[in-house]
């Protein structure tokens, strides 16, 4: 009798701990990330291969539109619920990071010996973005940098080549604009180029790298950018503008989704993504894209690397996570990392680590080349809490150059009080 | 208590610095008085205002004169009053594409105003049109259901004063003028005080069309709260304009109510 209770007793304990020591071992991570058709196909199997590899770990990827990222990843981190991963637009990873709310890079479990040797792991200066205080906070899930696609055709049409008559300088630009520009009344049908107004800082900011001009004093309190060279750029706009000599302007559907509507536009600022997309959509629009560097100013005062910022899109992990699910989280971010030949190949997304060079996907992708030379010569723009601030700023300063009859001091005025007022 | 505490709350995370990710800083009124040295604040004001009056007082004025007519015609009226409602049921976000295409550069307006005129514009991106542009298309899907609420208000009035004036040798104006409008008050009230708030919160139009620009001419101030709060993470600053908002909003209210209500007229 005795017995027997000892062993109902030692099968009691069994049943009720076999379960327990099963749900310790489950480990469930919500991964968020923006819409990249794509990329979520190459992720559904990268996902699928890391759960075979790991059977006690499930990945529930969520995913929506880039908007609604951006609305609800901020608002979930404060609630207290955010995701273990999330993929970070460029703005928000400064948010994240200094407000103490994702974990450093746990090297260790991903197979390195520190720090360090990941960051020796991938391209000079490519991570830089998410160190902060020499830490590691993220991995790239895409590192974009800028050129100039052109559509060959609009230069044909206007008896020009464009493997030679491409602009160099922004006063080309002008000149090609006068050429490639076809106008119903005041309107216009066919813009040779225009510029990305969703996002001027990645172009804006190495305009004013060519006249010397900071965007920010040593400690990013003020901006430094009220000078007259700065005057100067937006003289560019105001003449580019309606108000000048109307070669374009934000009223016109982006010039960067040219792929959809190749007749809107000759030449946009886009990334090397942009190969894939074009691919994708128009495969004779494909053989007739040429990619060259953006222009420079031909009476620049300073000698820059790049004519285009680098911007990222990085992983982060929670730092609200268990050890184990944070240890599980950077397992799957890293194995994710681990496959940036597949990214390029199917995405066009560049994860700057040292061996995608030697993958075929690079070697086969038409002007990847060009973009790394440029990545290698480039720079992020500045790591700053209100940076999505800063940007609004700069975007509301160019658009009101070009589509009012304001004087350009006071637009600069205002953009300096408002940026000032972004970094206080 | 779920009005209460959360109107309570905004006002208290408008005297603080917060942005969502760590604790709010109590900064008192700093927050307001930045906001009123603010040019871009400034801007704001001066959207919101062209919106509300912009829209409001043609609104009142087309929708009334609409139900008076539909109100005495005999036939298709009812017809007709479906049709003007029909832009009621569309969504916001899908009107303001639609009229985002009829505005753009080489859109059908554009189109018929290079025939009329050999002139074609940038409504949405000039400042002088772009706030009377969604003006225009706020009138558009708006006006039906004021003049459905004038309608229920003017087939209230009781005909035989209407029947009892004409004995009395009243003309259609006089009629107006003393019957029709004095009977409207608590319809007029109504729809005076709806429409402001409306328009003080207007939002998707400016959001789909223009994104508060060209240079910030749409950025009225629902949508600047919502830049503030949701892109910009400043709670505090969006807090302060909400409860500026309301503030501007009870005290319309309050006037609009007590100059309709002043002068009460029974014909009982």
């Amino acid at each position: 009798m005795g017995k027997s209770r000892l062993y109902l007793v030692i099968s009691l304990v069994i049943l009720l701990l076999v379960p327990t020591i099963a749900t310790a071992q489950q480990i469930e991570l919500t991964y968020w990330t923006h819409a990249d058709r794509n990329r979520e196909a190459l992720e559904d199997e990268l996902i699928e291969q890391f759960q075979a590899m790991h059977p006690n770990v499930r990945i529930h990827r969520d995913i929506t539109g880039s908007t609604d990222h951006r609305s609800r990843v901020i608002p979930a981190f404060a609630a207290g619920r955010g995701p273990a991963i999330v993929s970070a637009p460029p703005d928000f990873i400064p948010v994240l990071i200094s407000n103490g709310l994702v974990s450093p890079v746990l090297p260790e479990v991903m197979g390195f010996d520190s720090q360090q040797a990941i960051i020796d792991s991938y391209v000079v200066g490519s991570l830089d973005y998410v160190t902060v205080d020499g830490q590691l906070y993220g991995l790239p899930l895409e590192v974009t940098n800028w050129a100039l696609f052109i559509n060959d055709q609009h230069f044909y049409d206007a008896g020009l080549d464009p493997k030679t008559d491409y602009p160099k300088t922004w006063e080309d630009m002008f000149d090609l604009a006068e050429k490639m520009t076809v106008r119903r009344g005041s309107a216009i049908e066919r813009r040779a180029f225009d510029f990305r107004y969703t996002s001027p800082e990645v172009w804006l900011e190495p305009m004013f790298d060519q006249f010397g001009i900071e965007l920010y004093n040593e400690d990013a309190s003020a901006t430094l950018i009220n000078q007259p060279a700065t005057l100067e750029i937006l003289q560019l706009f105001r003449d580019w503008g309606p108000h000048g000599r109307n070669f374009g302007g934000p009223a016109y559907s982006p010039a960067h989704y040219y792929y959809t509507d190749p007749d809107s536009a000759g030449m946009a600022i886009s990334g090397l993504y942009q190969v894939q997309r074009i691919l994708a959509a128009d495969e004779e629009l494909y053989e007739n894209t040429t990619v060259v560097p953006l222009p420079r100013f031909a009476n620049a005062t300073h000698e820059v690397g790049s004519t285009s910022r680098i911007y990222m899109h990085s992983w982060l992990v929670n730092d609200s996570l268990s050890d184990a699910e944070k240890e599980m989280a950077w397992k799957f971010v890293s194995f994710l990392a681990q496959h940036a030949g597949e990214y390029l190949a199917a995405t066009g997304l560049i994860q700057p680590t040292l061996e995608l060079t030697d993958h075929p996907a690079y070697q086969g992708l038409p002007y990847s080349d060009l973009f790394l030379e440029e990545m290698a010569g480039g720079q992020y723009s500045r790591f700053v809490p209100n940076l999505s601030e800063v940007t609004e700023a700069l975007g509301i300063m160019i658009e009101a150059a070009m589509v009012t009859d304001t004087d350009l001091q006071q637009i600069l005025n205002e953009a300096e009080t408002r940026i000032n007022r972004a970094l206080r | 208590m779920f009005n209460v505490y959360p109107m309570l709350n905004a006002f208290y995370i408008s005297l603080t610095r917060y942005n969502l990710l760590r604790p709010p800083v109590f900064v008192g009124f700093e927050t307001y008085r930045d906001l009123f040295s603010d040019p871009f604040f400034t801007n704001t004001v001066r959207a919101t205002v062209q919106f509300v009056l912009g829209f409001t007082i043609p609104l009142w004025i087309i929708s009334l004169l609409l139900a008076l007519l539909l109100c005495n015609w005999r036939w298709f009226a009812n017809a007709f009053a479906m049709i003007l409602y029909s832009p009621m049921v569309i969504s916001a976000v899908v009107a303001s594409m639609v009229w985002s295409l009829l505005y753009h550069p080489l859109g059908v307006i554009n189109v018929a105003m290079d025939r009329l005129t050999g002139q074609t514009y940038l409504w949405l991106s000039d400042q002088k049109y772009a706030g009377w542009a969604i003006v225009v298309m706020a009138l558009w899907k708006y006006t039906g259901y004021y003049v459905i609420l004038w309608l229920s208000g003017l087939k209230n009035i009781p005909e035989e004063f209407y029947e009892a004036a004409r004995i009395d040798g009243a003309n259609a104006w006089h009629r107006f003028w003393l019957i029709t409008l004095p009977l409207l008050r608590p319809t007029m009230a109504f729809i005076f005080v709806i429409s402001t708030i409306a328009a003080f919160k207007s939002f998707e139009f400016q959001y789909v069309m223009t994104d508060g620009g060209p240079n910030q001419a749409t950025n009225v101030i629902s949508l600047a709260i919502y830049k503030a709060g949701l892109t910009h993470l400043q709670m505090g600053t969006a807090a302060a304009m909400s409860v500026l908002m309301f503030l501007v909003i009870m005290a319309l209210t309050l006037l609009q109510l007590r100059l309709v209500q002043a002068d009460r007229t029974s014909y009982e």
